[in-house]
């Protein structure tokens, strides 16, 4: 009871502390000319925009797929030009099936661009949490694209189960320059 | 003439949002968060975030805080430092989001408000967190085929999560950065910049280096500015760029910290005097 009880006292101070910094709207309509100067910040936005999709697996069969295939996890970054952030990639180390033994994934690699055409070499990280991955957005007026392709390899045995496997993926990209 | 006013942050906003339709293919995760940093102060201790759901789908999200600030690693690449140990610069512990947890339609967006609950007697100065917002898909698309028994299908799903920075400020604050150290090198087309710098005062300062590769002459060869942060002290990695056949015998760096910052609005950034040195450039492997 103290915790909920606590909630709603901080949930009810933030209303009325927003309610006061607030500014009256009925003073919204004005007459005259001015000259307005408008700051307009690109925010980080993360977007991801294909999964890492190996689609069907025969069992004793390896499969790898190369971040700048089209089946490659896809995903793109938003900024303001001339902003560093880091992205951070974790990636699971095996797949979970509806039933029966996790698929092991390994390999896995990244690839990073300006452009989505996804050329460069691509860079290989354990599963787990990759250590982060320093980026500046291109320095220019506006906002700006990155993008990213990741790949692995799945390997499943003669006794691997021929159903659905899964896993979960985390990005994280975070601000460095603030 | 008439004009009427809309809720600047509102417009802003949607302006800022229209970036995401450059990003092509159908959206199977993601995340925006706008603005890029927050600033409370002990007059106005709540202040807000925008969370956007650019997905196709429904997904949930979750906003927590920790202590951690800007730095750099041993190679002087830029990155952030999480902790979640005791700091007396964290505010972690005492700002407050609300919501902390919901789920978000198909390219809705949601207000997150925070709210700082400073302990009591508290030092002036500046106090700091990080915030993360997570997004993970709330309904994941299923296979296509679930009858196929003759092969196994194979699918990572990805979440996604934006890290940002908020401030407390308390009572009179100040911020300043010191040049310590510099070094510059040359390399195969680029000079490779190196220095130690430590703030002062009692706030972060936010601001750029200024870098700029002059020959003997004092002609300007090349030039770039770069973004930082220095909340203690970091020593940054910097390159210069530099024409192919330019030779950089008896060129110079010089190195400039300023407040200019354009990302940062003026009323949230704490400015201070511009500092520099000038540093000639070593060949590479010189001691």
């Amino acid at each position: 009871m103290p915790v909920v009880t606590r909630r709603i006292w901080i949930a009810a101070q933030l209303m009325i502390v927003t309610a006061l910094a607030v500014p009256a709207h009925a003073q919204s309509s004005v007459s005259g000319s001015l000259a307005v100067t408008a700051q307009v910040v690109t925010p980080l936005a993360l977007v991801v925009s294909h999964s890492l999709d190996f689609g069907r697996l025969l069992t004793s069969s390896t499969k790898t797929i190369a971040p700048s295939a089209a089946t490659s996890g896809r995903f793109g970054l938003i900024g303001q030009g001339g902003s560093s952030i880091t992205v951070t990639l974790s990636m699971p180390a095996s797949l979970n099936p509806t039933a029966g033994q996790n698929m092991p994934i390994t390999g896995w690699t990244y690839v990073v661009s300006d452009s989505p055409v996804l050329g460069g070499t691509p860079v290989s990280f354990t599963s787990g949490t990759s250590a982060p991955i320093a980026l500046t957005f291109a320095s220019v007026a506006g906002s700006t694209n990155m993008y990213f392709g990741i790949g692995a390899t799945v390997s499943a045995s003669a006794l691997a189960p021929t159903t659905a496997y899964t896993g979960t993926g985390q990005i994280t990209a975070a601000y460095t320059d603030l | 003439m008439r004009l009427r006013l809309v809720g600047g942050r509102a417009a802003k906003t949607g302006v800022a949002w229209c970036a995401l339709g450059r990003l092509a293919g159908a959206q199977v995760a993601g995340i925006a968060v706008d603005p890029h940093m927050v600033v409370l102060t002990a007059t106005r201790p709540s202040g807000e975030i925008t969370v956007l759901n650019p997905h196709a789908t429904r997904a949930e999200f979750s906003v927590d805080l920790r202590f951690g600030f800007a730095t750099t690693d041993s190679a002087g690449k830029l990155t952030v430092q999480l902790s979640d140990g005791p700091d007396s610069a964290s505010a972690a512990g005492w700002i407050v989001p609300y919501p902390s947890r919901f789920t978000l339609r198909a390219g809705a967006q949601r207000t997150v408000r925070l709210l700082a609950q400073p302990p009591s007697p508290l030092v002036d100065g500046e106090y700091w967190a990080r915030i993360t917002v997570h997004a993970r898909d709330d309904a994941p698309a299923p296979f296509a085929d679930t009858t196929d028994r003759t092969a196994a299908r194979v699918r990572i799903a990805m979440e996604t999560a934006t890290v940002l920075p908020v401030f407390f400020r308390k009572g009179v604050v100040s911020t300043g950065v010191a040049i310590g150290a510099v070094t510059a090198t040359a390399a195969s087309n680029a000079v490779e910049v190196r220095a130690t710098l430590t703030r002062n005062g009692n706030a972060a300062f936010i601001g750029v280096a200024h870098l700029v590769l002059r020959d003997s002459t004092g002609s300007t060869i090349a030039s770039t500015d770069r973004q930082l942060a220095v909340y203690r002290s970091m020593q940054p990695r910097w390159t210069i760029i530099v024409p192919q056949g330019i030779p950089l015998g008896g060129c110079t760096v010089l190195v400039r910290l300023s407040t200019d910052r354009h990302d940062v609005p003026r009323n949230l950034l704490l400015q201070t005097r511009s500092v520099e040195t000038v540093v000639t450039v070593s060949a590479e492997g010189a001691p």
